[in-house]
């Protein structure tokens, strides 16, 4: 039987995985918006666990907002990310430090 | 009535502009004049419902109060006179060096779209609609950061911006899912944070909700995409993210943190001591070494930003009330100041670096002293409101027996009074060069009715701060009763 405390910490490693993936890489700014849906994927799975062992619906009704708020927010990202390509040629992390001081 | 009236208009308006944009697309000011005209309307409509009593709509998840009222009304009219400003700026953007023409429609629905999501922010009644807000608002100033699209740093502040937001929105979320599961309710007036009862997991939640608010806050530990954005974004889309934004981000800070834990603990009342006066220390001390005056204008902007949450650490009626105050008053200050700044060219750029002001109150003398006016404000020198601000902050920590608190506030403002004193230094006692590459923007094809308009209402914008600094009573009187409501 799959407790609570399995689904946080599950989705506890997954929120792990998306900030370190982002701060660890350096290679490509894609792979930020990857760990950007991971640590909501973690939102989400922590939701969907409290509002079944709540008995309660509200928890996977913002489930739903939350998965279309994130859509929306990786088609501003990936259009920005193309903005950037465009005039710098490159999407490498270590690239974008013009702005400093 | 239709409580929720303001924000249908808004959403409407927006589509409105998008339309009108489509059918006159070469005249741009029809689309100016058409969300301005309706802005107008909105903040009419809004003004009448002053009476209606509090309520809430849509099953709780909306709460219309009188804390929403003014707050909601402060960022329309501060969003009107944004966009009027915008204006001379957007329409002569074709004619700067490292920018193309940003002089388009769809700017104004940005904007507009951008002030609904701010709106449903402040009159959120669950987590729901507070995070459906915030990322409505935050999604279209991404967008709006990278307004000028040919230029590279426009696009790298973008991009940090959007990183760096989504990461606070995500974290943000992950505390709201544990509060949930805390508490067992979205609802923000059910929620009872009760933290010895609940034990760690909503303490745990909390933490993480207080890291996603002080992000969009722009406070320590988490500032460091404010200068960047400051500096990378199209000055007039800095003047929108310094004012109106901030008031909008206080309303999250209101909703989600102040209403909904009722009695002040110990834990919580650590990390927000910190957070303020971590803001005060670090933005003043680091403000000082800027040689850039957007970047510098971005550390003002977190101490002042520490004020605020220092109004709320006080958790009394006249703390909140205090800090509503402050976040308006300080909107006003940085929608003045940026807006002057975004009317200024440098060899036919935006104004970066502080010695390009050399000489400025020389040549323009009138405009010298608008500026000389907002750095006293900022400075919080009497007879301006930011002193008046300043003080009603410090009067009600100090009423709360935070003395210490109270005084690390006041030293460190005093050294950061050094710095907005250096802006009027280079402005009136560098006699050096006679700088030539200096021009106003308005000015530059023969003053028409319109740049003079605009001049009018910038000025009359920064004599306010005199006003109110001379008699701030009705705004204090309508904060203080906004909060005891």
């Amino acid at each position: 039987m799959v407790e609570l405390i399995d689904v946080l910490i599950f989705s506890a490693l997954l929120l792990m995985i998306g900030i370190g993936g982002i701060f660890l890489n350096r290679k490509n700014l894609i792979i930020i918006l990857l760990c950007i849906e991971l640590i909501l994927l973690a939102v989400n799975t922590n939701f969907i666990a409290f509002a079944y062992f709540l008995n309660d619906l509200n928890g996977q009704i913002f489930v739903f907002f939350i998965l279309t708020v994130a859509a929306a927010e990786a088609a501003i990202g990936l259009a920005i990310l193309l903005l950037l390509f465009r005039n710098k040629g490159s999407l490498a992390v270590d690239d974008i430090s013009e702005l400093k001081g | 009535m239709l409580i929720a009236l303001p924000e249908i208009l808004t959403l409407a308006l927006a589509l409105l502009v998008l339309i009108v944009d489509l059918c006159f697309e070469k005249r741009v000011w029809v689309s100016m004049s058409v969300s301005l005209l309706g802005l107008g309307a909105i903040l009419i409509v809004l003004l009448n419902m002053a009476d209606t009593p509090d309520q809430s709509a849509f099953y709780g998840h909306y709460q219309f109060d009188q804390v929403a009222l003014l707050l909601k009304a402060s960022t329309i009219l501060l969003t009107m006179i944004a966009i009027v400003y915008a204006y001379s700026y957007l329409s002569h953007s074709a004619a700067f060096s490292e920018t193309e023409d940003m002089f388009r429609g769809e700017y104004f629905t940005l904007i507009i779209l951008a002030l609904l999501g701010m709106m449903v922010l402040i009159s959120s009644g669950s987590m729901i609609t507070a995070y459906l807000g915030l990322e409505m608002s935050s999604l279209t100033l991404y967008g709006l950061v990278a307004w000028n699209k040919r230029h590279f740093i426009s696009s790298e502040a973008s991009v940090k911006y959007f990183v760096l937001g989504s990461i606070a929105s995500g974290l943000l979320l992950y505390g709201m899912s544990l509060v949930y599961g805390a508490t067992g309710t979205l609802l923000l007036n059910d929620i009872t944070f009760d933290i010895q009862q609940s034990g760690n997991l909503l303490l745990f939640g909390l933490v993480f909700m207080l890291v996603g608010i002080s992000f969009k806050l722009g406070v320590i530990p988490f500032h460091m995409w404010l200068p960047d954005v400051y500096h990378g974004a199209p000055i007039v889309v800095t003047t929108f993210l310094s004012s109106v934004a901030k008031v909008a981000m206080f309303g999250l800070l209101f909703r989600l943190w102040a209403e909904s834990i009722e009695e002040s603990h110990q834990q919580t009342d650590m990390m927000l001591k910190i957070i303020a006066l971590g803001s005060i220390v670090l933005g003043n001390v680091v403000a000082i070494a800027q040689k850039n005056i957007r970047r510098l204008l971005a550390y003002s902007s977190i101490a002042h930003m520490g004020f605020v949450v220092l109004g709320v650490l006080v958790a009394s009626e006249e703390g909140y009330s205090s800090a509503l105050f402050y976040v308006i008053i300080y909107a006003l200050m940085s929608l003045g100041v940026f807006a002057l700044l975004s009317f200024f060219l440098f060899k036919n750029r935006e104004i970066n670096e502080l010695e390009e002001l050399k000489g400025l109150g020389y040549r323009y003398p009138w405009q010298g002293f608008l500026l000389l006016v907002l750095m006293f404000s900022l400075a919080s020198i009497p007879p301006t409101a930011g002193f008046y601000a300043k003080l009603l902050v410090l009067q009600s920590v100090i009423g709360a027996d935070l003395i210490i608190e109270a005084v690390i506030a006041l030293i460190f403002s005093v050294i950061g009074s050094f710095y907005y004193l250096r802006v009027v230094r280079y402005m009136y006692f560098d006699k050096t060069s006679n700088n030539e590459d200096l021009t106003f923007v308005l000015s530059q094809k023969g003053w028409n009715s319109t740049d003079r308009i605009i001049m009018l209402i910038l000025s009359g914008n920064i004599l306010l701060l005199i006003l109110l600094g001379i008699y701030p009573t009705p705004l204090i009187e309508w904060s203080v009763a906004a909060m005891l409501y």
